[in-house]
């Protein structure tokens, strides 16, 4: 429980009621003490027009009922109604009344003043000694009268007024605190959430997600973000376990094989020719897994986000000229039928060399993967703000349902399989378009064939 | 002829003839090779273009 507090008072929504809770209660206060004083200021204002008419009635009447009154009020007054008078002569007599003694410095002016004055009560024997608003005047035949406030009425009201000032106070203060407390705990619950869900994540399990409410408030924002961010970390981590396995199957066998030729070579004593025929054989087997390798570090990286350190605007159109004036060779020596219809000019953002590895990769599966005859078309357009780059052939193609299986990483034809060759370059070209904000699709050429389109988002000049 | 007796990899030929920073899986560039030697060693008895196995090409005399 003790820690519990402890924490809760830790919570920066504690905190911040508390100190709402502190500036609440120093306004009431204040608002408060100026209630007061104008509430006192108005009871006085009260007594002294009570008393002032008091006065003047006594004073209007005939100096015998004059008389007669004050000895009668004097004697009669009840608990709350209770006042004092004095009437006396000229020469400071008393004729009727209750206070014993003219205060000191109590001018017959009829202005209100608190003073000291000697009273006795009613029935009793002894003086009183109390401090009163008390009023005077003097009378026509020279003597003069007093009239004094009860005490009780007034000094009531005010100790009321503070009573209900202080439990206001209070009151607030403990609402506060009970707010701060409330407003602390829920903070604390929905921190407590996120936190333990932090807690599995860091422990591994990477399927955790942060609970969101329906409120919509800064903590389901935050929570958003944090899935966000956790669907992408575990697509990532997915990613790369996909790779390592993949990696793990597809390059031990290449290496073996790479092995058991070295094994075969050495088993018995050879020619020198045998050996360097071994060799190179080997050099060629283990470029190949150079070749490998860096494809699927290229792909990762692309994914990654990384590789496109410094992007340039360049001329797509240039670029694939370059390149397929390379395959056009090749296709004349095979006698292959090769066409090539491209824009003038295309500018797009990003890495020519990338772009034209990816083209090179699709044309050379086109390349290898259907016979010499078959015709094969690249294509170069702008549409729809997009450089759509188009590699065409009229082979057997790859059936429908393959086409998306084709592009990920090691996926492999019937007719790939028999051939050399990694299983990456469409997966590479994929991730080459996808890092420059663009897409790899496959379809079929009508009459036949495979078309796989790359398109790149034109550069805005 | 400035690289002449040296021996010059495909990756060397593809960066600075093609400007291209990869090796394509076909053989684009052996065919550009023998179009060349088809083209310089046609009417001679020695080859001057040579092939190295496994590492690249070779503009000169046999070793």
């Amino acid at each position: 429980m003790f820690t519990h507090l402890r924490q809760l008072s830790r919570t920066s929504a504690m905190r911040l009621a508390m100190r709402a809770a502190l500036v609440q209660v120093g306004v009431l206060a204040v608002a408060l003490a100026v209630l007061f004083v104008l509430l006192n200021r108005y009871v006085d204002r009260q007594i002294e027009s009570a008393l002032s008419g008091e006065l003047a009635a006594l004073a209007s009447l005939p100096a015998e009922q004059r008389q007669d009154s004050v000895r009668a009020l004097a004697a009669s007054g009840s608990k709350n109604q209770i006042r004092y008078y004095r009437l006396e002569t000229i020469d400071g007599h008393l004729l009727a009344g209750n206070v014993q003694q003219w205060p000191a410095g109590l001018s017959a002016d009829g202005r209100t003043r608190t003073l000291d004055l000697r009273v006795r009560e009613p029935g009793e024997e002894n003086d009183d000694a109390v401090r009163l608003p008390a009023v005077a005047t003097r009378l026509p035949d020279g003597g003069r009268l007093l009239v004094a406030q009860a005490p009780g009425a007034l000094e009531d009201l005010r100790e009321t007024a503070l009573t209900v000032a202080a439990a206001l106070l209070g009151l607030s203060a403990l609402l506060a605190l009970a707010l701060g407390v409330l407003l602390g705990r829920q903070w604390l619950a929905r921190f407590d959430a996120i936190s333990h869900t932090a807690e599995r994540i860091a422990a591994g399990d990477l399927t955790q997600r942060v609970e969101t409410s329906m409120r919509d408030d800064e903590f389901d924002l935050l929570a958003g973000h944090l899935n966000a961010m956790l669907t992408r970390i575990e697509a990532a981590v997915a990613g790369m376990r996909e790779v390592s396995d993949n990696v793990a199957h597809d390059l031990r066998k290449p290496l073996a094989r790479l092995k058991t030729r070295i094994d075969v070579v050495l088993a018995q004593p050879r020619q020198v020719d045998a050996y360097c025929e071994a060799l190179a054989q080997t050099a060629a087997d283990a470029e190949e897994l150079m070749r490998t390798f860096d494809a699927l570090l290229s792909i990762a990286r692309l994914e990654a986000g990384s590789d496109i350190a410094v992007p340039e605007t360049f001329d797509l159109a240039a670029v694939a000229r370059r390149v397929t004036e390379l395959y056009a060779d090749e296709a004349e020596n095979e006698g292959r039928p090769f066409s090539v219809e491209l824009a003038d000019t295309l500018a797009v953002h990003g890495q020519p060399a990338l772009l034209s590895q990816a083209l090179a990769n699709l044309l050379d599966n086109a390349f290898k993967y259907t016979s010499p005859e078959v015709a094969i078309a690249v294509q170069l357009i702008q549409e729809n703000g997009y450089a759509l780059l188009s590699v065409v052939d009229h082979g057997d193609g790859i059936p429908a349902g393959d086409h998306i299986r084709m592009t990920e990483r090691f996926a492999r034809g019937d007719i790939a399989r028999s051939q050399s060759g990694s299983g990456l370059g469409l997966a590479l070209a994929k991730a080459i378009a996808h890092a420059h904000g663009g897409r790899l699709g496959l379809a079929d050429t009508p009459g036949g064939g495979l078309t796989v389109r790359l398109s790149v988002p034109v550069a805005r000049t | 002829m400035r690289r002449a007796g040296r021996i010059v990899t495909r990756t060397m030929l593809l960066e600075q003839v093609w400007d291209l920073h990869f090796d394509p899986q076909t053989n684009v560039v052996d065919s550009q090779i023998s179009r060349l030697r088809a083209k310089i060693d046609r009417d001679f008895d020695k080859p001057l273009l040579h092939t190295l196995r496994g590492i690249g090409y070779r503009l000169g005399d046999e070793i």
